[in-house]
């Protein structure tokens, strides 16, 4: 009986009950998108690796390692020999590993030196492949595979030839431009510093590095054909690697640290991307103090909309009292309409952003770089909506003792 | 996607400021006052390994000699023995398999190396072991002097565990009086329900050894993190 008096008092006044409404579910809308851009910006930067258990590099510090073999920012402090790779790479414990190659650069996109693992076990997101927008994998010494954004970017397309520059200027002196690398594949967009990569064969830095940047290379190793007596590189810059069981990461981790034959330092990806997540806790907190702001502004807005209301309803307050309402009833049907149209703001607001999620979840992706999953309700945004609710009550209270004094003066 | 780089550069410098001299290399550091918890779960398995500098937990870092030093370690060993009042592990209930607790570094038993075992024969005495530990559980109230035979037979074990390992890691973790010495138990359990731990909640036993922190650190299907649990925040959620 109660909720069918507030509710026909709510359509009574259908006006201003809608436009509290759609208020309420903006500010819902845009309280549970910044709380899903904050939740889903972490994750995504969080899993930038996933599927890789260790990344090995010379004895550095984590973040460095981190920082210069996943996003290519930095400079290593020193190689690691081929020979202390294999010995790694051939362990029982170890299921695949990457090799990374980095030094050259093109027009001041990164150039990492790598081989066909990169593209058949490097995964990011949840679990998520590499996949190739078009062409395919590097097979020959001279094949290069642009990220989406190098494609985009310089308009590079299948058969374009890259010369690459050694070290990382884009106007960098010594151009290996002997031996022209050829696009054989573009990837699709992934959000992860793979887009910003031109990849090639380990043998194709090897091949540009071999004989000085001016000495023909055609003879040392013929170009887009696949080579199979191509003698090692000295050295790497760092690899990533999988393990046949996550039970052994810690036990490998510390034999690398511990590897006799040079300095060698193996991390956990992901308590580094994390450690790494901690020191931008500023831009989470700054999102949070947005969404309180957020929150204030709605909740402060329903208040006042029906402290107004209050006044138009005073035939409805004589009518009321008539039929032998208590103030106190007043005061509580008041509140009522308030979580009334908290809750449907609520739905609204919920099925509104995640409806735009669903829809623009990849525009958004391919823009930002950012996954915005339809997920369900996060913990931390099912408090954010209690504490809503706590909050409607607490600014209807105003408007509801407005109506409790109106009520008892009128006898 | 110009954005992420935009906002990686001063991430860069962050990080160089904030984080760089911060060695999360788990189990490398020995560090007093703190201990180093690593988690590793694969469906239902999961192994546990507690390191920490002998110095924290007995107080001294060199082989027992005084009996008051025996003591402190004998009643080390006993608390590392039962897991159960170190840590609880939250999501699934998850039993104990197997607990291997290595003092052997201020033992200052040192035995001439003997040839590593195969993996067969180190799994049948970690079986035998295992049998021992179960019946270590059961008669642990009644049984004191037992139980110090026991904990003696659980170094053995664990010096050949060791010195496997000894092999692996070039003596690393050899006993020597002149060097820091670590303790460290290794717990291997089963749960109920694949992948759904959720927290780690240390005990007093853990903490009660003047810790100041410990460093948790965990690879799981959900995958790698780590956080620090303290007296006043014993709790570790594994789902951050």
């Amino acid at each position: 009986m109660f909720l069918k008096v507030a509710v026909s008092s709510l359509v009574s006044r259908k006006g201003s009950a809608v436009m509290t409404l759609m208020a309420i579910s903006v500010a819902i809308f845009v309280l549970l998108g910044i709380e899903q851009i904050r939740q889903q910006a972490r994750e995504s930067f969080a899993s930038t690796v996933s599927g890789v258990d260790l990344i090995v590099g010379a004895k550095t510090g984590s973040l460095n390692l981190l920082l210069y073999s996943v996003f290519r920012i930095g400079s290593p402090t020193d190689n690691i020999s081929w020979q202390a790779y294999r010995e790694i790479a051939d362990a029982d414990d170890v299921a695949w590993t990457i090799p990374i190659s980095l030094g050259d650069s093109h027009k001041g996109y990164r150039v990492v030196g790598t081989t066909e693992a990169f593209f058949k076990y490097f995964s990011f997101g949840k679990k998520r492949r590499l996949a190739f927008y078009k062409g395919e994998a590097f097979e020959g010494t001279f094949d290069a595979v642009l990220g989406s954004e190098v494609a985009t970017a310089l308009g590079y397309s299948m058969g374009t030839e890259v010369i690459l520059a050694h070290g990382l200027a884009s106007a960098s002196f010594t151009k290996h431009d002997n031996q022209p690398f050829v696009v054989v594949g573009v990837l699709a967009p992934t959000g992860t510093p793979v887009d910003h990569t031109i990849h090639v064969r380990l043998e194709g830095i090897e091949a540009i590095h071999a004989g000085g940047s001016k000495v023909p290379i055609g003879a040392f190793a013929p170009a887009n054909r696949p080579t199979t007596n191509f003698s090692e590189p000295e050295s790497i810059t760092a690899f990533m690697l999988g393990l046949k069981s996550r039970m052994s990461t810690f036990n490998v981790q510390r034999q690398i640290n511990e590897f006799a034959g040079e300095p060698l330092m193996a991390i956990l990806p992901g308590v580094a991307l994390s450690e790494l997540w901690q020191t931008m806790s500023i831009f989470e907190n700054v999102l949070r103090l947005i969404s309180a702001l957020v929150l204030l502004a709605a909740v402060l807005g329903m208040g006042a909309v029906l402290l107004a209301s209050i006044r138009e309803r005073h035939q409805e307050i004589h009518l009321l009292r008539m039929m032998g309402a208590s103030p106190f009833y007043l005061f509580c049907l008041v509140e009522m309409e308030a979580l009334i149209l908290c809750l449907l703001g609520m739905l609204l607001g919920g099925v509104c952003l995640y409806t735009a999620l669903f829809v623009t979840g990849d525009a958004i992706f391919s823009r930002f770089g950012i996954y915005l999953d339809a997920t369900l309700l996060t913990p931390e945004a099912a408090l954010m909506l209690v504490v809503v609710l706590l909050a409607t009550l607490v600014a209807a209270a105003v408007p509801s003792l407005k109506m409790y004094t109106s009520a008892r003066n009128i006898t | 996607m110009k954005t992420r780089l935009k906002l990686l550069s001063p991430l860069a410098v962050l990080a160089m400021v904030f984080g760089c001299s911060a060695v999360w290399a788990a189990g490398d550091v020995h560090e007093h006052g703190a201990a180093d918890l690593l988690l590793s779960s694969e469906g239902k398995d999961v192994q546990i390994t507690f390191n920490a500098p002998a110095q924290s937990l007995v107080g001294f870092e060199t082989a027992a000699v005084t009996t008051q030093q025996k003591t402190a370690v004998e009643r080390l060993e006993a608390v590392l023995s039962e897991p159960s009042a170190l840590f609880v592990l939250e999501g699934t209930f998850c039993e104990l398999i197997d607990a291997v607790v290595d003092v052997s570094s201020i033992t200052g038993v040192v035995d001439a190396p003997s040839p590593p075992r195969e993996h067969g024969d180190h799994a049948e005495e970690r079986a035998a072991h295992k049998g021992e530990h179960a019946e270590h559980a059961d008669e642990h109230a009644e049984h004191a002097s037992d139980h110090i035979d026991h904990d003696e037979d659980h170094a053995n074990t664990s010096d050949n565990h060791e010195r496997e390992h000894h092999n692996h890691n070039d003596g690393r973790d050899a006993p020597d009086v002149d060097s820091h010495s670590d303790v460290s138990a290794t717990y291997t359990l089963k749960c109920d329900s694949e992948n759904a731990l959720t927290r780690i909640a240390l005990q007093h036993g853990a903490l009660s050894f003047g810790l100041e922190r410990i460093d948790v650190f965990w690879v799981a299907s959900w995958g790698q993190g780590a956080d620090q649990a303290t007296p006043e925040s014993p709790i570790v959620n594994l789902r951050n």
